[in-house]
């Protein structure tokens, strides 16, 4: 899975955060930051969790075969 | 200093009554601090105050550590009135989802939110900056970095010295601050069938019609009026002032009431003004027997301030400056008394500052300036109109401000009276008086 996350969309809320911390983290100016791009197994419905509670829309997955 | 005047059309004098954010006018009177509140007005920790500047609903409090804030009339999460926050802390908390905001309008905390969320970081409503001066609460509303408070007189003496009060009328701000530099009206307007008062026995109700002189200044328009005393020999001039951008001073009216008085006529929306009054002697404290004549009105009559009697007080807290909602106003027909007019006062509208607001707000509603025929006693007011509608186009063209938005010490302007022989040039001989501030006494003896 392959993930892209907008700084200019994203208001801070943390929900990707808290949902996927291994992918996602907010930085001190309050906008999320991707540690990795891709994932894959049991991560990827923590990225979907994530994806689902952003009130933004800032982040969105393309699968891979 | 002078240039040619032109009388602007009816139509461009309406626009000037136009004072949202996003007119040209409203753009142009953003670049002055505004007096919006008496420090009174909130408590630390106390209840906020609806304020309406300039079309611009807005919240003021005072914090616990006294510092006053004024933002934005709603939360920014679901608009609920932040009218009703509770006051606490660095700022207002809305009762609605308890979100925070501190005095720059910065979100500080939002209760339902999880707690990693950083959302509130985002979040920033409308604040403006305050200023406190002797009692007084300014804001700035433009853009860029605001100048240094206005070196205005009335607001740097001892308190003492001053009697300031605030009161809203139903008129534009131009009808308003236009009544107070007509100086023509006051002998008729405010004066009194029984001739009793001391009023009928100032010289400007003693001596004949008066003759005006218009003078542009740094600081605005100098609004001469002379009166021929006896055989013509001498002169009684009374000057006006119109200071840039919505300031009106007016002279004193004898040696017993040798006060300075005027106004700021603050816009609150295109139809509505904010008159905040001040009478003062720079030099001494004001007579007891004078603010106790303000305070609590005369035998029962306004007078040159509403006294405490006047404001209703059935206005309910929501309304905007509606503590210093009037009982006289249009909707209670200012409290006219026919009968007062056949026996007592030439108009009939109970007091001083009643008469004015009377006039100025009684039909400006119904009869646009299209209707109106200025005559030889409105130079005064087309020259100030005509320089309001100069300073709002150069403005809206380039940017371009009048020198006195960012020159404080141009504030030092008083009004004057005085006897001149009939050959003196007025604005030689009265320039040292118009130019003194800062405290000194008048230099002169009122006549």
């Amino acid at each position: 899975m392959r993930i892209v996350a907008s700084r200019e969309l994203c208001k801070g809320h943390g929900q990707c955060e808290l949902f996927a911390p291994d992918v996602f983290e907010v930085d001190d100016d309050a906008l999320v930051v991707l540690k990795t791009d891709t994932v894959t197994g049991s991560a990827e419905q923590d990225v979907r969790e994530a994806i689902s509670h952003c009130p933004e829309a800032a982040i969105r997955a393309r699968e891979t075969a | 200093m002078k240039r040619s005047v032109v009388v602007i059309s009816a139509q461009a004098a309406d626009e000037l009554t136009q004072v949202g954010p996003q007119t040209a006018t409203g753009a142009f009177l953003r670049q002055f601090w505004v007096p919006f509140l008496p420090s009174d007005a909130v408590a630390a920790g106390g209840e906020p105050f609806p304020v309406r500047l300039m079309g611009e609903d807005l919240v003021a409090f005072r914090r616990e550590d006294g510092q006053v804030g004024l933002v934005d009339t709603a939360c920014a999460h679901r608009r609920a009135p932040l009218l009703y926050a509770r006051n606490e802390g660095c700022g207002l908390r809305c009762v609605y989802h308890g979100w925070q905001f501190d005095i720059t309008g910065q979100c500080t905390d939002m209760p339902a939110e999880p707690e990693t969320s950083r959302f509130k970081q985002h979040i920033k409503i409308k604040a403006y900056p305050v200023r406190e001066r002797n009692g007084v609460l300014w804001t700035f509303m433009g853009t860029g970095e605001p100048p240094a408070l206005p070196d205005l007189e009335w607001n740097q003496v001892p308190a003492e010295n001053v009697h300031v009060s605030f009161r809203v009328q139903d008129t534009d701000w131009l009808s308003a601050y236009e009544g107070e530099i007509d100086s023509a009206h006051a002998p008729i307007l405010h004066g009194r069938l029984d001739r009793t008062s001391k009023r009928s026995n100032t010289m400007a109700a003693r001596t004949g019609r008066p003759v005006f002189d218009i003078v542009q200044q740094d600081f605005g328009v100098s609004v001469g009026a002379r009166r021929p005393i006896g055989d013509g020999a001498e002169l009684y001039w009374r000057v006006n002032q119109f200071v840039l951008p919505f300031w009106t001073l007016v002279p004193p009216k004898s040696t017993e009431w040798a006060e300075l008085t005027g106004h700021a006529w603050v816009p609150i929306d295109d139809t509505h003004t904010l008159c905040v009054g001040f009478t003062y002697l720079p030099d001494r404290p004001l007579k007891e027997r004078m603010v106790d004549v303000f305070v609590n009105s005369y035998q029962g009559r306004e007078t040159g301030h509403p006294s405490k009697l006047a404001y209703d007080e059935t206005i309910p807290h929501n309304e905007p400056y509606w503590r210093y909602i009037s009982k006289y106003r249009r909707a209670t027909n200012f409290l006219f008394d026919y009968e007062l007019q056949r026996e007592t006062y030439f108009s009939g509208l109970p007091g001083l500052w009643v008469q004015d607001s009377g006039c100025q707000t009684g039909a400006t509603f119904l009869a646009p300036r299209s209707h109106e025929h200025l005559t030889s006693s409105d130079a005064g007011l087309v020259v100030a109109r005509q320089t309001v509608h100069d300073c709002v186009a150069a403005h809206r063209d380039s940017g371009e401000l009048p020198e006195i938005a960012t020159r404080p010490d141009l504030y030092r302007v008083r009004s004057v009276a005085a006897v001149l022989k009939s050959d003196e040039s007025w604005t030689e001989a009265l320039e040292g008086f118009i130019r003194r501030s800062g405290g000194a006494p008048l230099g002169y003896e009122v006549p």
